[in-house]
């Protein structure tokens, strides 16, 4: 490992310039998209006008008030639109919290700075973790875990007292921890199987966070351009069934490139993994041959190739063997310098994993109205710039069965905080922020979690 | 005849102390590797709020320095020294100051005081049950009992370090559903105790027998001469034991993933979980920022001190302490 990782820094510092031209080539496509996207996001997060009752621990408000969003929130009505808008009452309740919170100083600083609510609310949240003091623990998946870090440090400077911690320990014991109740939250990207929800996590909920995409990262010496990919020559390499990069089906999409007579060494992860959960999931829906001898899972027996540990591992057998190919999240191989790959997708076009293509393949799903059914697979999507090997990355809370309800609340709070402002800082991650609907999905959700019957977030839908 | 007989045991004898001399110096040549390789890489690390702070992620923006502290909180936009990289009006990325590129931030003073802490406690667990399992193996060696207990330890001694995480991780995590410092304390313990107990025992069997004789000749019960006798004379011997054991302790991984889990922040709870140098490293190093790598070879090069100079002190200590022994 530790000569891998030497040789992860040497490559990073010889590859510098290489990355740089990738960085700026994988701009000028988005570019239009990328920079415009980060201040609309940003702007939309901390925009949204959020007037509750900003339930202020210390200040003994009424409890009517969140019993009254509580009552208003049902939610449901899915309108003409297929996904759960949310419905106009928690505006009304929204005109009405604004009143108390400004009366109650919710927002502190921020309102008391804008005297005419509807113009404050125009730029500044009202909305406001409420200050508790409590002590959180989470672990999970490593693919959205610098977003996670990014998230808890300015966090702490939004509520100090909330001590948060998230371990990357990988999807599979994320998830094996937080059904054993040893954690208070897990980060997940792939779902707890519907057996294990049944009868260990029968109140867990998968609360969608970011996107992620999945891509293949290649290294074939002297060749920095970006390779296009079919679902057919993917489940080839890894099914075995090609093994040279100069074979016909690969040579027919990549004109112009000098592929060179080499043996391809497919690298696949040895433990379990979302990230495995998520290609597999994409390799059985695009190949029938997939399908009936390998299957989808987090840990599948591959036919062909070597193992590694982790992304990271992955990566770094991959910029140490020539020939090699290996699905990684793509901020793993971003950080290595390595050039984005074109997928064809189901629209037959070649896309690259950009966060704009990334959200894409989110467009037009049919949510369920379910809390606990939000967790769902968006591989292969029918939208014409859909990146096909992407997928949502969750975190995992229980609906009843926490006991603590400050720790609940506080819990909450954060994750609330993440949906909105913390939005702002996926783009600027590498990350695609999660689709307006689904992202009210997650919070309408957020907002079942109950400590004895009660509920421990009140906050707007928006 | 002669001078060739002669001849022939010289030549063996150079030729084997050449190759004995050759055995020393490739085992020395890993140790060599390790430290320089560490002291290189993770010399890129080195600052001071490497040792001052805790973990930051990854940011392109410039470290604050006192004439340019950092921006205040704003609100609106919390996120604005974190980012991939600075994007200009003209929708163009700087990749120079891409935070893949980024240097390090933060440093990794959770991960100090929490190995501090985890070790420590471990010792503390440890360190009675080892002693007196010493002192007993060596004052009642030949008592049948202390045959099974020798040999359990060297077996205990023997046993992966995983398997003290495992043990722990179902009998006491699970148990309390809480992963916390305290457990990985035990697991640590499991590890230290055959260390701490066999090299009490080898200690105490090299004082010599006249000084319990002699103690007993002046009255003394076998209690007063092992406490006040024997113990002491076999002090500094015990202590370095009790150094491996620590070393060896604070330099476990695999125990602490299952039970301590790890944090970002300084946390001084020990029910709760905690961070710790060996786990910043093994987290770091599988990180995608490049910086964050660098940070793993410092946190091994800091867990490398951080056990030498507790073995300094530990020694200066004794020294003092136990007077003109050995």
């Amino acid at each position: 490992m530790s000569i891998v990782t030497r040789k992860i820094q040497a490559t990073m510092l010889s590859l510098a310039i290489a990355s740089a031209l990738l960085l700026s080539a994988c701009s000028s496509a988005p570019a239009a998209v990328e920079p415009t996207k980060a201040p609309e996001v940003a702007a939309e997060a901390t925009a949204v006008p959020e007037p509750t009752a900003a339930p202020e621990a210390p200040t003994a408000e009424p409890t009517k008030a969140p019993e009254a969003t509580a009552t208003t929130e049902p939610t449901k009505a899915p309108e003409a639109t297929a996904t759960t808008e949310p419905t106009k009452a928690p505006e009304a309740t929204a005109t009405m919290a604004a009143t108390v919170a400004v009366a109650t100083k919710a927002a502190t600083k921020v309102s008391a700075a804008a005297p005419t609510a509807t113009e404050a609310a125009a730029v500044v949240a009202d909305w406001a973790p409420r200050q508790l003091t409590a002590t959180l623990s989470g672990s999970g998946a490593s693919f959205p875990n610098p977003l996670y870090q990014v998230w808890i440090s300015v966090y702490k400077n939004v509520v100090p007292g909330v001590q948060l911690s998230y371990s990357s320990v990988g999807s599979g014991q994320g998830k094996k921890d937080f059904i054993a109740y040893l954690t208070d939250f897990g980060g997940t990207d792939s779902a707890i199987s519907s057996g294990d929800v049944a009868t260990q996590a029968p109140d867990a909920m998968h609360l969608p966070m970011v996107m992620g995409g999945v891509m293949p990262m290649v290294n074939i010496s002297g060749i920095k351009t970006s390779l296009k990919f079919t679902p057919e020559t993917i489940a080839g390499i890894y099914l075995g069934a090609i093994t040279k990069w100069n074979d016909p089906r690969i040579i027919k999409d990549n004109e112009g490139v000098a592929l060179p007579d080499l043996t391809i060494t497919p690298v696949y992860r040895s433990d379990s993994s979302g990230t495995t959960s998520i290609f597999t999931d994409y390799l059985t829906k695009v190949s029938e041959d997939w399908k009936s001898k390998v299957g989808s899972g987090s840990a599948v027996s591959f036919p062909a190739g070597i193992g590694a540990s982790g992304n990271a591992g992955v990566a770094a057998t991959v910029l140490n063997t020539n020939g090699a190919v290996g699905y990684v999240e793509v901020g793993y191989a971003l950080a290595a310098g390595f050039p984005l790959p074109y997928v064809k997708n189901a629209a037959g076009n070649f896309v690259k994993p950009e966060t704009a293509n990334v959200s894409a393949a989110a467009n037009g799903l049919n949510i369920s109205s379910d809390p606990k059914k939000l967790a769902m697979s968006i591989t292969n999507s029918a939208t014409a710039d859909a990146y096909p090997i992407a997928a949502f990355t969750y975190v995992l809370v229980r609906q009843t069965t926490y006991k603590d309800a400050i720790k609940a609340q506080a819990l909450s709070d954060y994750l609330y905080w993440g949906l909105t402002t913390g939005q702002g800082a996926t783009v600027r991650l590498g990350y695609a922020p999660l689709p307006e609907p689904m992202r009210k999905a997650s919070m309408t959700a957020l907002k079942t979690m109950v400590v004895d019957g009660k509920s421990v977030i009140d906050a707007p839908v928006k | 005849m002669r001078t060739f007989n002669y001849r022939r045991r010289k030549l063996t004898d150079q030729v084997m102390r050449g190759l004995s001399a050759l055995a020393t110096g490739c085992a020395i040549i890993p140790l060599i590797a390790i430290i320089g390789y560490v002291l290189t890489i993770g010399a890129g690390a080195m600052s001071w709020s490497f040792f001052s702070d805790v973990y930051q992620p990854p940011s392109s923006a410039p470290e604050p320095t006192a004439d340019k502290p950092a921006p205040a909180y704003d609100p609106n936009d919390p996120f604005a020294d974190i980012s991939v990289a600075p994007i200009d009006a003209a929708g163009n990325v700087d990749p120079t100051v891409s935070v893949y590129n980024a240097a390090p931030r933060g440093g990794v003073l959770h991960g100090i005081l929490g190995t501090l802490t985890i070790a420590g406690i471990g010792l503390l667990f440890a360190l009675p049950i080892g002693i007196f399992a010493g002192i007993y193996l060596s004052e009642f060696r030949n008592e049948r009992y202390a045959t099974i207990v020798r040999f359990c330890c060297d077996v205990l001694s023997g046993s992966p370090s995983i398997v003290a995480g495992v043990t722990i991780y179902v009998l006491v995590v699970l148990q309390a559903k809480q992963f916390s410092a305290v457990a990985g304390s035990m697991a640590l313990a499991i590890l230290m105790i055959p260390i701490v107990t066999r090299t009490t025992e080898e200690m105490l069997k090299l004082v010599p027998e006249t000084m319990r004789e002699a103690a007993r000749g002046l009255g003394a019960p076998v209690w007063y001469s092992t406490l006040t006798v024997v113990l002491p004379a076999a002090l500094p011997g015990i202590v370095t034991g009790v150094m491996l054991a620590f070393a060896r302790g604070a330099g476990e991984t695999a125990p602490l993933i299952l039970t301590v889990l790890g944090s970002n922040v300084i946390s001084m709870d020990i029910f709760k979980p905690m961070a710790a140098l060996p786990l910043l490293t093994y987290r770091y190093t599988e990180s995608p920022y490049p910086g964050e790598n660098t940070q793993a070879w410092g946190a091994a090069f800091v867990l490398m001190m951080l056990v030498l100079l507790m073995n300094i002190l530990v020694r200066v200590a004794t020294r003092k302490a136990g007077g003109n022994s050995r």
